[in-house]
Parts: structure tokens; sequence; C-alpha cells
């Protein structure tokens, strides 16, 4: 019996086995056609490898080379999840202005001291603060916010952003030096007796500009792209001003990012009190507020009827809106003193029952912005809220 | 008050979402250490352009990073058929965008008077094999070009998702392709632009 090409052709490569090998150098020996058949595809194999020699040689690269690539590759990790077609439209890298809608959908109020902090803290555009409202995120980010898509978010959010003046941490020793710093009358929890940490977060300035186009692009990332841009919004300019600001934190609290490796019982202790006066946003006149804020309410899952309906009961040049995502946070109306405030509880952690679920209560009170943060059970939130003097 | 906004909000998207594709960090990095240079190297085979070549690589471990966890039982294979499909692809852009008629035509005819007549001549047949290897199923053209790179008849078929046993006689099918794709080329070197592709 005849040797297959698909054998000879192998037989050229030494990929046969032993047996197969020698089963068809036999008949080799014996077989006219068949050598005849191994010569033509040797020589068609031999007439392809010198088509491919035209080529040339494969790029040398060194182990430095591919280090470098993956250097490369690491600094642009916020690229990851951005698909190629993006990548085409933005060949530099993200650059500025990309993620400014977000900061004007959602611009930062709570993150006061550090606008370009986190996504989840962005909020609705104001001019300034003198309410807060939550708004339940039905289509929260959290569903399919990946890391890596909250890095692009944080990123573009940077890159947008320019930093007029960079706010710092500054810790002072007792409240009187507080107030001084800060410039208004800081106001401490009565219902706790221990010794506070307290830090003056001064002041932070930003400002960035929009672009269309970016915010076309950050659509497609939360994968929104069925929402139409507001009217204007495109080269609007917006600064946002957040005064400094005084944080007391009372008790054992984490460094945030390493909670997970907080003990359970230290954290029953922790409390912390932020309070500035509320910050203030400047967007250029053509600008229309309502309209953003409808488009960043949609943003958050509202149907369009809704985001209208909601947009027109709130005043958005001095309302705060905090994006609520529902399945992990709730949120309810508490009053503070009689001033209307919410009382948000965060979920649990994953993988740490043991660690109760945080709380925080926002109100805004003569023009001052609020919050007192806490672990475990929620009743005792709003008197020590209340106890603020 | 950033304890605030991070105390309600942050706990529920570090918490309530996933980390990401999956991929422990540092076994991303072991299989890029191990197969950038020798993909780049691939590549710059098929594209002409080191730069070209890396930014394919670049793109395949993206796209690496992203595919589900069946990608990484045998990441070296995935890559290979990927990249070599992106080399291909891209190749195959680049003759119907870059390429007009004309082009070719002047390019054969009229070698730049300071380059020797040599070099031009040379150029333009690796262009045309480049554009023969093209014009393959791309299967087959994959087959050639990591076969030419030295993968063994096992990493072959890993990569290509074919039978081990099945190698030789594809190669061998691959190989008079590509033969009589590149014979049809130097006859008429203009269809290496004006493409059935067009």
């Amino acid at each position: 019996m005849c040797i297959p090409d698909g054998t000879l052709r192998a037989r050229l490569d030494g990929e046969l086995g032993q047996a197969e090998l020698a089963g068809t150098e036999e008949h080799l020996r014996t077989c006219a056609r068949c050598r005849e058949r191994a010569a033509a595809v040797a020589e068609r194999a031999g007439r392809a490898q010198a088509l491919f020699s035209e080529l040339g040689p494969e790029a040398d690269l060194s182990p430095a080379d591919a280090a470098a690539a993956y250097a490369r590759l690491e600094h642009g990790r916020s690229d990851r999840i951005v698909d190629s077609r993006w990548r085409r439209l933005f060949p530099a890298r993200l650059t500025p202005a990309w993620g400014a809608v977000a900061a004007v959908a959602l611009v930062a109020v709570l993150a006061t001291s550090a606008p370009t902090r986190s996504v989840a803290q962005r909020l609705l555009g104001l001019f300034r603060v003198k309410a807060v409202v939550a708004v339940p995120m039905e289509r929260d980010f959290g569903g399919d916010f990946t890391a890596e898509k909250r890095d692009v978010l944080q990123q573009v959010l940077a890159d947008s952003m320019v930093t007029l003046v960079e706010s710092r941490r500054v810790p002072v020793a007792a409240r009187e030096e507080a107030t001084k710093l800060a410039g208004f009358d800081v106001q401490l929890p009565a219902l706790r007796q221990d010794q506070p940490q307290l830090a003056v977060i001064t002041e932070h300035k930003v400002e960035f500009t929009v672009s269309a186009e970016r915010v076309r692009t950050l659509l497609s990332v939360v994968g929104r792209t069925d929402l139409n841009l507001p009217a204007g919004l495109d080269g609007a300019k917006v600064l946002v001003d957040a005064p400094a600001g005084v944080m007391a934190r009372y008790g054992e609290c984490p460094d945030w990012p390493r909670l997970r490796g907080q003990a359970a019982q230290q954290l029953a202790s922790c409390m912390v009190v932020v309070q500035s006066p509320g910050p203030t946003v400047v967007t250029t006149p053509e600008l229309d507020l309502t309209g953003v804020a409808e488009f960043g309410l949609q943003l958050t899952g509202m149907t369009p009827e809704q985001a209208h309906t909601f947009a027109q009961t709130v005043d958005w040049t001095s309302t705060a809106a905090i994006p609520i995502p529902r399945n992990t946070v709730s949120s309810e109306t508490v009053s503070i003193n009689g001033t209307p405030g919410i009382l948000l509880t965060g979920a649990r952690f994953r993988e740490r029952t043991d660690i109760p679920p945080s709380w925080v209560v926002l109100w805004v009170k003569g023009g001052m912005m609020y919050s007192v943060t806490g672990f475990g059970d929620t009743a005792t939130a709003v008197p020590l809220a209340e106890s603020l003097r | 008050m950033e304890y605030a906004g991070e105390a309600a909000m942050d706990v529920g998207l570090r918490e309530g979402s996933a980390e990401g594709g999956g991929w422990p960090e540092r076994a991303f990095e072991a299989v890029f250490l191990e197969y950038y240079a020798r993909l780049v190297g691939i590549l710059y085979r098929m594209v002409g352009d080191r730069g070209h070549a890396e930014e394919i690589a670049s793109e395949s471990f993206l796209k690496l990073y992203q595919a589900s966890s069946g990608s990484w039982r045998n990441p070296g294979g995935w890559l290979y058929r990927t990249a070599t499909r992106l080399a291909i692809d891209s190749v195959r852009a680049g003759n119907r965008r870059n390429l007009s008629l004309s082009e070719a035509a002047e390019a054969v005819a009229i070698a730049p008077a300071a380059d020797p007549l040599d070099d031009a001549l040379r150029r333009e047949r690796t262009r045309q094999v480049r554009a023969a290897l093209a014009r393959l199923k791309p299967a087959q053209a994959q087959l050639l070009t990591l076969r030419a790179s030295g993968l063994s008849y096992k990493e072959l078929a890993d990569a290509l998702q074919m039978k081990p046993a099945s190698v030789g006689r594809l190669l061998g099918r691959a190989e008079a392709a590509f033969e009589k794709a590149y014979r049809r080329l130097e006859a008429a070197p203009w269809r290496s632009s004006a493409s059935k592709e067009n």
C-alpha cells in the first residue's frame, strides 16, 4: 500500500513515530512511485520554504523588550477594557475631557476633598449645595462594573481634570485649631466622649472641559450608547471648588482600602464626622442643568419619562444628587433636628460577615454639608448626628 | 467627606462587583513574558514592520486577558492562533487600502532612482510573498507561518485546533496553495492589489 502525501510531508519534518518511519522507509525502498512522490513533496516544501525566506528572519526580541512591553501594557492597564475600536479612535491613549461627562453628570460633591477619588462619589452638577437628594440607581454601575472599568473611568476623570488647587490633609491637635484653619465653627458629636483625631482637608479646585466625543466613549464603557447628550454639553467648561473641610475620626478606624484585614470589634468603635461648606460648581451659562440632570438620571437607570419628571422636582442649582447603587446600598430620608437628610446603609462585606455594614448620614444645613459615618447599628446614626454641636 | 462616600458606596462597588476577568496577575505576566518576544518575531515576518508586529502582539494579549477562562489552559496555542489571524487580517486590509492598481504597477516598473534595482525587486518579491500568504485560507497561512517559525506538529495542532496526525497532509496542501497563489501574483503582479477582495 502506498504512503499518503501527508505522511511523506511529516517525514520531512521528522514528525513520524519510530514505527511509522521504519515502515515508510521500508516501503520507499521498494516503491519507485512513492519515491517520486516523496521527492515531489520535498521539492514543493523546499520551494515554499524558499518563498518564506523572502520574508527575512524573524524579529529578534530580548526578554528585556518583552518586560518593557509588559510595563507599557500595565501602564495602559485601564485601556484593557477599551475595545480596539476605541483605541483606534483615541490612538494616543485616553486623553483629557474623556470623562468630563461623568464629571458633569456625576460631579464630585461628596468627595469634597478629592474629586477624582471615586466614580461612585460623583454627583450631579450644581452651583452651590443647599440640599441632598438620593437617586436610586436602578442600573447601578455595579453589576458589570468591573475593577477595570472603574479604573478606566477614574483614569479618564483624572485625565480630564486640571487641578487648580490640590487638597491636602493637615492633622490638627484641637477643635479650635481646626476652626481657625478651616474658617468655620467645627461641630463635634456630644454623644462621643473620646478624643477624635482631627484633620483639616484643604480646599480643592478643579476645572475641566466637556467633549461630546469623549462622553460618547464613556457611555460605551458603561453600556449606555442609547442616551442622547444634553444640549450645550460639548465644550462646556466646568469649575468645581470644594472649600476646606474638617474630618474627625473616633475610635479605631481603618485605612479604607485595608478594611478587609480589620478586626470587626475594632470597627464597632469607629466613627467619622466630616463637615465642609458645600462645594460650588460653575458652568458655562449655555449648559442646561436640568438637561444634564435628566441625562445623569437616565445614566443611573431611570427611564426618560421618570428622569424628566424627577428632574423637574429638584432645584439643580442647589441640590447634590447622590447616586445610590440600589442593590448594595439602601437609603432612607431622615430628619436631623428638623433638617431633612439621608441615611445610607451599605451592604455587608461578602467574605466578612463578622464586619458590620457601614452607614452614613448626610445633610446640609446653613450652607454646610455634614456626614457622619459608622458601622453596625443604624439606630445610633441619627442620635449621633443630632448631637453635633 | 471621603469617608462618607467610601463607606456607603465604595463598599457596594468594591465588594459587590467582580474584580475583573479573573486572571491572577502574576500568571498573566508570566504568560506575557513567555510568549511576547516569540509572537512579535513571527508577526514581524507576516507584516514586515516591527512596531506593527508589537501592536498586534499586544492586542492579542489584551484579547487573551479578556477571554474566557477556557483560553487560559493553552495560552500559547491561543495566542499563536489569534495573533497570526490578526496579522493576516491586517495584511489583507493593507492590501485593499494601501495599494491602488497604479501604485502596484509603479512599484514594479519604476523603482526609485536612488535604490538599486535589486533592492526594489526584492522588496517587490517580499510583498508578493506576503500578498500570496494573505490570499490563502487563513488556516493555511497560519499553518505555513507557524511551521516556518519552527512550531512542532503538536504545537501546530494545539494552536490551530487540528489533529496532530492531520498536520502533514494539511501542510502539504497549504504549501501547494501557497505556491500557486504566488505564481499567479508573479504572472500578474497587479493582482496583489486589485485582489479578489475588492
